[in-house]
């Protein structure tokens, strides 16, 4: 009996650490919404720079994900919802939150397009950012000639050709493709002087040489040598004509009551 | 007129026999058989109450209605009316309506002319037919009236008069028949009677030039040669600066050549010409004086004096000069120097150039004012307006465009020539007016409209010949003679018939809608099912967003859904054997292993390295001082078979092939080199590395292009470094890997798949110009779907409109980094003009169609790596014929 009791206090027991647990998360949740209850409700969509500045508030403030979520989700709403004059801002406010690199990009390159939609300008200039593919072509050069003089044992030359700082950061765009890495490459280099050659297996000399082809060959480049150099970055697809889509929200539920966003209040 | 049916008087004489199948039999007491013809003759005779004017009207009618002439009806009434006197049978109701229901007719009320003949007939007969003096006299009147009008009217008509030249018309369409419109049938127009307003020519006009001069067929038969003669200018002008008079007229001979010969020649040897003036280009880029002399070699001809090779030379050279403006493998300069040539013959700027096709269609647009110049009295227009036909066609993807044929036409109608009459005029307008859509071209149709409204310059006069052109056949099946506007029409007739006409006109979604496209015939059910099978198969190894598989994994399956959708276009076009032929492949393909690595370029070689390593640079090592046993010794790696060098060996003997004591053993290690390392790939590694520092001389820089196949700059140029450098690179790898990349093999293929499509789309395989990579070659199909699409127009713009979706495929290109997401990009352009069309065609399956082209969009945001987000929109094109073949099937059944 005694033994029967004790299991059946234990499991209470438990029952009630969920229970206070869960109410707890709610509560935290609750709770950073419940700091800008009276913000949020007072949002409306014909003020899209009230989203934008409750934003900024809450991320400056934001101590957890939810926060971070919110202030998210506010700057996603004012740049839907007037993406002429907050559009830009608000992109470039949720790359710099965002820790995708894919997101990075994507909302770099619709601030770039909102921008020059706003000047009618969005068929000017193609937005090249790819800082391999557009590699100068003599700090390739340079680097290539440092793989040469590795080859062949003289890695005091190769160091020698990589204190260009250009070229430096060239052999660190490519060091996932490198065996071992940029600061392995390195090392070698410097266990490998006097003409002591390195001893490459087949498949790490064939990944120096495509390497070294992608980066020289410039516009002349195959497909294989761009997925070297591009890594593979998918396109970005931006519809400016569903700018919801584009920002990643339901721009038609910015109304924000008892904890939801809806489309319209109640009262 | 009495009422009685049975009166012989009252009928004509009988001539013949009657035609009915009625049978009498006196002696036999059954019932005639009767025909339904009889039936019905009886009925109305019953109906109206005997022989009177409100019968014979309806026998009249009942009569054309079977096909009877009078003279049988009257056949027909006679031995009705001789069995009704000899006492046969009664013919009770149930055999004369034969237990049908009564039948029921509108005869078209009697017309006043009608009426007046018969009472005239029924006056003057009897009295014609009295033996009496002054019937005689009156008969005289009468047939001397007749004659002397018969002779009067005759007169008129051998006058040549060309409105009312009446001679046997070729059309079916202009029939005897005359026809009393009624006022409600068009709105506001008059009701005549029409036969009389039409244009008709003696000889229907057309007109068939040669469009296989024989010039052009030699230059044909020379232009396989010309890209080895390109090549060899290459070669010539990379070795000097200052190249011979001799290079020039070779130039001026492969081109001239090559612009005539073209449009005989097939797609690869197209774009080996192509390719050919680019190398040469390339290799004079450095030498702006070189350039710019053979760029104005490609210099359209002058309109003025222009023959009809000169309408093919002019096309192919603003087709090179376009392709050379937009190459991004020309220096700078010459780019710059082929876009200031086209900005001076067209006076437009360089950025409203589109494409290489369009530029060449404009050329041969604007040669129109001088065709239509010189039609009435060339003696060769016939073959100018041919090969303009033919040049139009092979820049175009194999058709003439509408755009052009009505500039044309517009063209020919503002000349001052009198298009009533016969003539190359009237001849050319109408083979050209045979050729354009009249039923699912809006364009068209706008300016169908507006040759009305533009009063001032094309006049009535044409407008009527215009019309009648169009009633006179079945063009647009639509306008009958009704829509034809007489020669001296006023402003507010011609104002009636633009308004018909533009009722008339089809409504392009109507025709969409209803299948009638020419482009989407009747398919193939049982292939349909066979492609189902295959997509579901195909859908099932579809990677997800996140998979990481390799580029070749990506590349293959890419590849198989490309055969896919190139097996749907097959099916769609009707080439029933072509899409039984990809498919066959397609399912051997994945049947065999899920992703098939092709098969590499292996170089055959011997690797076989030479005795143990590095004996031969100890022995060349002990002799370094005599040159005469240095020499001996890479004499002695010059015998033997073909091997490689060990590292050690490679790496002594390519120092003496850079830098070698003197010129006498440089050369001779370079000839070793050639002979026998070519394929080393010890010595093909020692080339790139020590090739830092090595001494420029043109001397390397052939030994180079001898060693690695790469044609190089000359060496004298700011490139050459780095191109020398990625040629032993190449070089190398290739030796490494034993072959080509597994990527670009595959590369390879896709890029002929996608070719393959648009020759299906095009119609006219060979036509597509050069095209070398995938990305280019998607870009094209991509091209060619717009000018599909161009010609529809939706009542529901799925997924957009047309200017909507250009917007987005030019922001699509612009944010695209490299070629694989420019490929991504004019992909993701064909999906949106696809579904547009899908959607125009099967209106039924728009919510599918839209549910299908959200989610596409939605799902391919998640896509990490481009090759995967490839295979995704691949795949999602597809789905878009999967949504049509399904609905097909469902009607089917």
């Amino acid at each position: 009996m005694k033994r029967n009791t004790l299991i059946f206090i234990c499991i209470c027991a438990v029952l009630i650490g969920f229970t206070f647990i869960i109410q707890t998360a709610g509560q935290v949740d609750s709770t950073v919404h419940a700091r800008w209850s009276v913000q949020l409700h007072s949002l409306q969509p014909d003020l899209p720079l009230a989203y934008y500045e409750l934003a900024e508030d809450v991320i400056d403030e934001a101590d957890d994900e939810t926060a971070l979520a919110l202030g998210q989700h506010l700057f996603r709403l004012a740049g839907a919802l007037d993406p002429m004059h907050l559009g830009p801002g608000s992109c470039l406010a949720l790359a710099n939150l965002s820790d995708d690199p894919l997101e990075k990009r994507r909302m770099s390159v619709l601030a770039s397009l909102l921008t020059d939609s706003r000047s009618d300008s969005l068929m000017r200039q193609p937005l090249n950012s790819s800082s391999l593919a557009s590699a100068d072509l003599s700090t390739a050069l340079s680097l290539a000639e440092a793989f040469s003089y590795f080859r062949t044992g003289q890695g005091s030359r190769a160091l020698s050709t990589l204190q260009d700082p250009q070229a430096r950061r060239l052999l660190t765009s490519v060091s996932h493709y490198l065996p071992g890495g940029a600061e392995h490459f390195l090392e070698e280099c410097r266990s490998h002087r006097g003409r002591v050659r390195p001893s490459l297996l087949e498949s790490e000399l064939i990944r120096m040489l495509r390497i070294e082809i992608a980066l020289l060959a410039g516009e002349q480049r195959t497909w294989s040598d761009y997925l070297l150099v591009s890594k593979g970055m998918p396109l970005i697809d931006i519809d400016l004509e569903n700018l919801g889509e584009a920002f990643g929200v339901n721009a038609s539920r910015p109304y924000y009551r008892h904890g939801q966003w809806i489309a319209e209040p109640m009262e | 007129m009495t009422s009685d049916p049975h009166k012989p008087d009252h009928f004509p004489p009988t001539i013949g026999t009657p035609r009915s199948s009625f049978v009498t039999d006196r002696s036999s007491s059954t019932s005639p058989i009767l025909t339904p013809f009889d039936q019905h003759v009886l009925a109305i005779l019953i109906g109206c109450g005997g022989w009177n004017s409100t019968s014979r009207s309806r026998l009249v009618a009942l009569a054309a209605e079977y096909g009877v002439s009078v003279d049988g009806l009257i056949k027909v009434i006679t031995g009705l009316s001789h069995y009704a006197g000899s006492g046969g049978p009664r013919l009770d109701v149930k055999q004369i309506t034969a237990q049908h229901a009564h039948y029921q007719y509108e005869s078209p009320p009697p017309s006043a002319a009608s009426h007046t003949t018969i009472t005239l007939a029924e006056r003057w007969t009897p009295e014609l037919r009295r033996k009496s003096y002054w019937a005689t006299v009156k008969l005289i009147i009468l047939f001397a009236t007749v004659t002397i009008l018969f002779g009067v009217l005759s007169l008129q008509l051998l006058l040549p008069q060309a409105e009312t030249t009446v001679l046997p018309s070729v059309s079916p369409r202009v029939s005897d028949y005359t026809h009393q419109s009624s006022p409600s049938d068009i709105p506001g127009s008059v009701s005549s009677t029409t036969a009389s307003r039409l244009a008709i020519y003696q000889k229907f006009p057309t007109f068939q030039g040669n469009s296989l001069p024989i010039e052009a067929a030699d230059a044909a038969d020379e232009c396989p040669q010309l890209p080895a003669l390109f090549d060899e200018l290459a070669r010539r002008l990379s070795l000097t600066d200052d190249p011979a008079e001799s290079v020039f007229k070779d130039w001026e001979y492969a081109v001239d050549t090559a612009s005539i010969g073209w449009v005989l020649a097939d797609r690869s040897t197209r774009s080996a010409l192509k390719r050919g003036v680019e190398e040469v280009m390339f290799a004079a880029g450095d030498m702006p004086q070189v350039s710019d002399r053979l760029l104005i070699q490609l210099n359209p001809p002058e309109f003025r004096g222009l023959d009809s090779l000169d309408l093919w030379r002019g096309a192919w050279e603003v087709n090179i000069l376009s392709h050379l403006g937009q190459s991004k493998l020309l220096p700078p300069l010459v780019v710059e120097a082929a876009r200031r040539q086209l900005e001076s013959v067209f006076n437009i700027p360089p950025s409203e150039f589109q494409n290489e096709q369009f530029l060449a269609q404009k050329w041969l647009d604007l040669a129109i004012s001088r065709l239509v110049e010189v039609t009435e009295y060339d003696p060769n227009t016939y073959d100018l307006w041919e090969m303009w036909l033919v040049a139009q066609r092979e820049v175009s993807d194999g058709y003439v465009t509408q755009g052009s044929l009505m500039r044309a036409i517009k063209a020919i109608m503002l000349s001052n020539v009198d298009l009533s009459n016969p003539g190359p005029s009237i001849n050319v307008l109408s083979r050209l007016l045979s050729m354009v859509d009249y039923n699912h071209d809006a364009n068209v149709k706008q300016q169908v409209i507006n040759f009305f409204a533009d009063q001032e310059a094309i006049t009535t006069h044409d407008l009527w010949v215009f019309t009648s052109l169009l009633a006179q056949t079945d063009w647009a099946d639509w306008l009958d003679e009704t829509m034809v506007l007489p020669a001296d029409g006023n402003f507010a007739f011609r104002n009636r018939i633009r308004d018909a006409i533009e009722h008339h006109w089809p409504s392009i979604e109507e025709t969409a809608a209803s299948g009638a496209s020419p482009e989407l015939p009747q398919i193939n059910i049982d292939l349909v099912q066979q492609w189902l099978i295959l997509y579901a198969r195909l859908t099932v190894e579809l990677p997800d967003s996140q998979s990481q598989l390799t580029s070749v994994v990506h590349l293959n399956s890419l590849l198989s859904w490309s055969q896919l959708n190139a097996a749907a276009l097959s099916l769609a076009y009707q080439q029933d054997e072509q899409a039984r032929q990809i498919m066959q492949n397609l399912s051997q393909l994945t049947s065999d292993r899920q992703f098939n690595l092709p098969q590499r370029l292996i170089h055959q070689q011997n690797q076989q390295q030479l005795g143990s390593e590095g004996r031969w640079t100890d022995e060349y090592d002990q002799v370094r001082r005599s040159s005469n046993e240095k020499m001996q010794l890479l004499q002695n790696l010059r015998s033997g078979e073909k091997t490689d060098l060990g590292p050690i060996d490679a790496a002594t003997f390519v120092r003496e092939v850079y830098r070698g004591a003197s010129h006498e053993i440089r050369t001779l290690a370079r000839t070793v080199l050639i002979e026998r390392f070519s394929k080393g790939a010890n010595v093909a590694l020692e080339m790139l590395d020590q090739f830092h520092g090595a001494l420029l001389s043109y001397e390397l820089s052939d030994l180079i292009h001898r060693l690695t196949g790469y044609t190089l700059p000359p060496s004298g140029s700011e490139t050459w470094n780095r191109e020398a450098r990625i040629a032993l690179a190449r070089h190398a790898l290739e030796l490494y890997q034993g072959g080509a990349p597994h990527s670009d093999v595959l590369t390879a293929q896709l890029t002929d798949s996608y070719l393959s499509r648009l020759d299906i789309i095009s119609g006219s395989p060979g036509s597509t110009t050069t095209v070398d990579t995938p990305d280019q070659a998607v870009h094209q199909l991509a091209d060619s779907w717009f000018r599909r699409v161009n010609l529809l127009t939706a009542a529901h713009s799925i997924p957009a409109d047309l200017p909507v979706l250009a917007q987005r495929r030019g922001i699509r290109q612009r944010l695209a980094e490299d070629p694989l997401q420019e490929f991504v990009a004019a992909q993701l352009t064909i999906l949106d003009y696809l579904t547009y069309q899908t959607a125009v065609r099967y209106p039924d399956i728009i919510h599918a169609l839209t549910r299908h082209y959200n989610l596409s969009m939605q799902q391919r945001q998640h896509y990490s790596h481009v090759l995967s987000q490839a295979v995704r929109v691949e795949h999602d094109i597809a789905t878009l014929w999967q949504l049509r073949w399904k609905y097909v099937i469902d009607q089917e059944h």
